[in-house]
């Protein structure tokens, strides 16, 4: 995985020596050849869009032979990893979850993919993966629907301002009022009690309303009625889960997807055209202006330092160091506003809000932020910053060195919808207490995509990891998905940072993780990284669910204790690659290209010289596992294919070390 | 100064713990302490609570694991868990019977878990019980396995088809309970699946195979020339595993074979069956 303009024409071709990888210099077993030309031609046709992006595949041509020698010693071929995993019976579930469950090499070409859309500032390419990710067609016809209301409420107010800002505002108006209709129908099926329902249950028990007196009112605070609350936590501590569970469903079976995600579409787009139409925009207002429409407020804001801190449609600012606070850019239907958005074009702003639904963040609705400029600080006491439950929410930071910090379903997360969070430049700091930074629960797409600079990563110090590690917290974060379990799988997440020496830390489960038919990505394109987590990571499927952490170079360190790097669990697939760089790896158990209890584990570094560090090397490093009372094994490789390399099962560079139940450790050596 | 706040602490958690057991008397019902004893414990109340609750579970012996098992087919896999726990910790010759009732439950979920967790203890006086479960596609896997852990010769005729099963789970079930029961005349069974389409049931069968000596030596002898792709080179590392002499000569005409991972293969075998 490179970087699509500094990598362009870097692969990797079959057998050949290049300057731009140090894993070109190795010569393919002859053995595997034959079937090697065979495989690749099979990849190359699968990952054509890849291809065709000028994108390096995070599995290669030569790492995908080495990978087919490293089966062949073990007596398997790439058929075998579809070894039965789908054993549950979950009544909701993406096909690309339970898919690679039986067809595992297929997760990295699903990164691919990711990393492909998501890399061009034009969204249009994460919207249309999005949609096929959640199993839903093209929203083209949505934009069909026929506008119903007339235009001209709000027109002559506006009227006075600037004639390009004002023809700007109508449009927009009038984009609103189709996807206003398109969400409409997306929930004619779906009451308010319904709404408020599924909002309880789920932010209830993500906040602990059970336990905490002040989630319960903020939730109440947020539209919920206490009734809500009260039933949600009383439901929560069922010994039965199965009614809860079906009346959750139910509403999510009454609710048009397809039809939501294309209102929240049609409002980004709007959003987004409206931005570039104001951008030449010179005459602003000395004095923040307010216009009503029937779908909520309309501000238009000052050079200077305005404060906002009400609910509306849209605030468009154009400049100075602004403050937003409660009710802006949150979409919440709860309160009555569906629609919100932000237009900042400039100055260092504070977003800060103590609200469940923050700044960025959607509710059965859709929200929008466009800053375009400046350091900016944004501060969610809960939800916020580019997270959506049953709809849509899209961030966009331009340049500027920006701190991000949030409660939780934060940063790129979403269930039941679409959720991101884009930042363009500067050296940034996230920071979510869990869940976040590319998350993903039940039908949802979570992503959080950082183009350049030198970043941080913290999810972590709010909910501990209580029965399991009492003294760690529980992350959820940085490319973690998770399902319902047993009734419905999870969606994709995505932590995707093209650029820049990053730094990642989190407790348990983060970094390209996923729990329960779901699919957890970490992509970091190029830089010198630093990962840090506790249990469940960089690179793991924890119980029927996939998880990937992709490095495309530099000198990375990856440090964890059990169950990281390249680690899998009860029928998952877990997978970490490193394309470069002299890297060290460091565990205690259950890590580097380990499969536990039936599952499928690879570790692939492609470069440099590294050091694979584990206290326990016989539960690590390509080792399996035979499910203990269930009696048959896993598939665990761990293969490092140049350098000089050590490793603490004893393995030497050019090894070929088969390990018990049943993996290897597969190294290639500088002169082979 | 901290000893002491150490010891102040230690007081008030006494008296919330008897706080909490004075809650949980033995009058508490089933369904209270099976909520207590499955909740998580994210508070030290809860915990303090489960605690309390686990302990009277376990102290009602037999008759509360007959209350978790009615429950056990609830979508709550803390359920599940507390009842492995107490069929870990109790007594084997009074769990079995409770254990043979949920046999017979309603539930597809009671009767595989009770299935399962009877095979945990040698009881195989019970074999008549599980065998009809071979019938019940939920409960098959783990009566598989509990009759190959009691060692059921009479099970091996109602066994042998799900060597043929379109799942590999069973196929994988149905190799090792027959390598439990440990009746040689299974052998010509079994050497197909060496050549399965999944590694599992491959190695499951090779593994099987090594425990049953002489008469799996001849087969894998047999076999050995005809043999290709995996279930050759799976015949070569189990004669390789069984420390065959008699393979010694048939394996070392394999050393030019062509394909390299087959050599290595019988390198590896040859010197496991050389060695002392």
């Amino acid at each position: 995985m490179k970087h699509p303009v500094l990598e362009c024409g870097g692969l990797t071709p079959l057998c050949t020596r290049g300057p731009s990888s140090r894993a070109a210099t190795k010569r393919c077993p002859a053995s595997a050849l034959q079937k090697s030309l065979l495989l690749a031609a099979v990849i190359a046709f699968c990952s054509a869009s890849v291809f065709a992006a000028g994108l390096q595949p995070i599995l290669g041509t030569n790492a995908e032979a080495h990978l087919l020698a490293a089966l062949g010693r073990l007596n398997m071929t790439p058929a075998d990893a579809g070894f039965e995993k789908n054993i549950g019976k979950p009544e909701i579930v993406l096909s690309c979850a339970s898919n690679l469950l039986a067809r595992p090499l297929e997760l990295p070409r699903l990164a691919d993919e990711v990393l492909s859309a998501v890399t061009p500032s034009d969204p249009e390419p994460a919207w249309k993966l999005a949609r096929r990710l959640l199993d839903l067609g093209e929203d083209g016809a949505a934009f069909r629907v026929a506008s119903g209301k007339a235009l001209g409420d709000s027109e002559a107010a506006w009227a006075a301002l600037d004639p390009q800002l004002a023809q700007a505002l109508t449009q927009f108006r009038l984009r609103v009022m189709q996807a206003d209709g398109i969400r409409k129908a997306a929930l004619e099926d779906v009451s308010e009690d319904d709404r408020r329902y599924v909002v309880a249950a789920y932010f209830a028990g993500l906040f602990n309303a059970e336990d905490y007196a002040d989630v319960r009112a903020t939730l109440v605070r947020a539209g919920l009625l206490s009734d809500d609350v009260s039933r949600a936590v009383a439901e929560s501590l069922a010994v039965d889960p199965a009614p809860s569970s079906s009346n959750f469903l139910a509403v999510v079976r009454r609710t048009d997807l397809a039809a939501l995600l294309a209102a929240g579409r049609a409002f980004h787009g709007a959003v987004l055209d409206l931005r570039d139409q104001v951008a030449g925009v010179e005459k602003w207002p000395t004095q923040p202006a307010r216009f009503e429409t029937p779908f909520g407020t309309v501000i238009v804001g000052t050079r200077e330092a305005d404060a906002y801190a009400c609910d509306a449609l849209l605030i468009l600012d154009p400049g100075g160091d602004d403050r937003y606070g409660a009710g802006a850019g949150a979409a919440n239907a709860m309160r009555g506003m569906p629609f919100a958005a932000i237009v900042d074009l400039a100055g260092n702003d504070r977003y800060d809000t103590e609200d469940l639904v923050g700044a960025g963040a959607s509710v059965f609705g859709a929200s929008v932020i466009v800053d375009a400029a400046g350091n900016d600080f944004y501060r969610a006491a809960y939800a916020g910053q580019g997270s959506a439950f049953f709809g849509t929410a899209w961030l966009v930071d331009g340049a500027g060195d920006d701190v991000y910090r949030a409660g939780g379903c934060a940063q790129g997360a979403a269930s039941f919808g679409v959720g991101c969070l884009r930042d363009e430049g500067g050296n940034d700091l996230y920071d979510v207490g869990y869940v976040g930074q590319g998350y993903a629960g039940v039908l949802g797409i979570g992503w959080l995509v950082d183009v350049t600079g030198n970043d941080r990563y913290f999810a972590g110090g709010r909910e501990h990891d209580y029965e399991r590690n009492d003294d760690r917290y529980v992350s959820c974060a940085q490319g973690f998905a998770i399902g319902m379990r047993p009734y419905a799988g999870g969606g994709v997440a995505a932590l995707v940072d093209l650029g820049g020496n990053d730094t990642y830390d989190a407790d348990v489960f983060a970094q390209g993780v996923s729990y329960w038919y779901s699919v957890g990505l970490l992509l970091d394109v190029a830089g010198d990284d630093t990962y840090s987590v506790y249990q469940y990571g960089q690179g793991a499927g924890i119980h029927l669910s996939a998880g990937l952490l992709a490095d495309g170079g530099g000198k990375d360190f990856y440090t964890g204790y059990i169950l990281v790097q390249g680690a899998a669990h009860d029928y998952g697939v877990g997978m970490l690659f490193d394309q470069g760089g002299d890297d060290t790896y460091t565990a205690d158990h259950h890590s580097q290209g380990r499969a536990l209890n039936n599952a499928m584990a690879l570790l692939v570094d492609e470069g440099g010289d590294d050091a694979y560090f584990a206290r326990q090397p016989d539960k690590c490093q390509g080792v399996g596992n035979d499910g203990d009372k269930r009696e048959y094994g896993s598939m665990a490789l761990l293969l490092d294919l140049a350098g000089k390399d050590s490793y603490s099962c004893g393995a030497q560079d050019g090894a070929r070390m088969r390990r018990p139940d049943f993996g290897i450790v597969y190294d290639v050596k500088a002169d082979e | 100064m901290m000893a002491t706040r150490r010891q102040n602490w230690s007081v008030v958690f006494c008296a919330f713990l008897c706080l909490v057991a004075a809650r949980m008397s033995p009058a508490a019902s089933y369904d209270e302490l099976i909520f207590d004893a499955q909740r998580y414990g994210n508070t030290e109340e809860k915990r303090a609570a489960k605690k309390v609750a686990w302990d009277e579970l376990m102290a009602r012996g037999p008759e509360a694991l007959g209350e978790v098992m009615k429950r056990s087919q609830l979508e709550n896999v803390m359920i599940g868990v507390l009842a492995q726990n107490m069929v870990e910790q109790m007594d084997p010759a009074l769990t079995a019977p409770i254990l043979v009732q949920s046999l017979s439950s309603e539930y597809p979920r009671t009767r595989k878990l009770a299935a399962f967790f009877l095979g945990w203890h040698d009881t195989p006086q019970y074999a008549d019980a599980v065998l009809p479960l071979l019938g019940d596609d939920e409960a098959a896997g783990a009566a598989l396995r509990t009759l190959g852990k009691w060692h059921v010769k009479k099970a091996v005729p109602d066994v042998l088809p799900f060597l043929r099963h379109p799942r590999e789970m069973r196929r994988i079930a149905g190799v090792n309970a027959l390598r439990d029961i440990g009746d040689p005349a299974v052998v010509p069974e079994l050497m197909p699946l060496l050549g399965d389409d999944y590694f599992t049931v491959r190695e499951a069968a090779a593994r099987a195979l090594s425990t049953f000596g002489r008469p799996a030596e001849h087969a894998l002898l047999d076999a050995l020339p005809t043999s290709e792709g995996a279930a050759r080179r799976h015949i070569i590392r189990t004669l390789g595993v069984m420390k065959s002499r008699r393979a010694a000569k048939p394996l070392r005409r394999l050393l030019k074979d062509p394909d390299p991972d087959v050599r290595q293969d019988v390198e590896e075998a040859l010197t496991a069956i050389t060695a002392r």
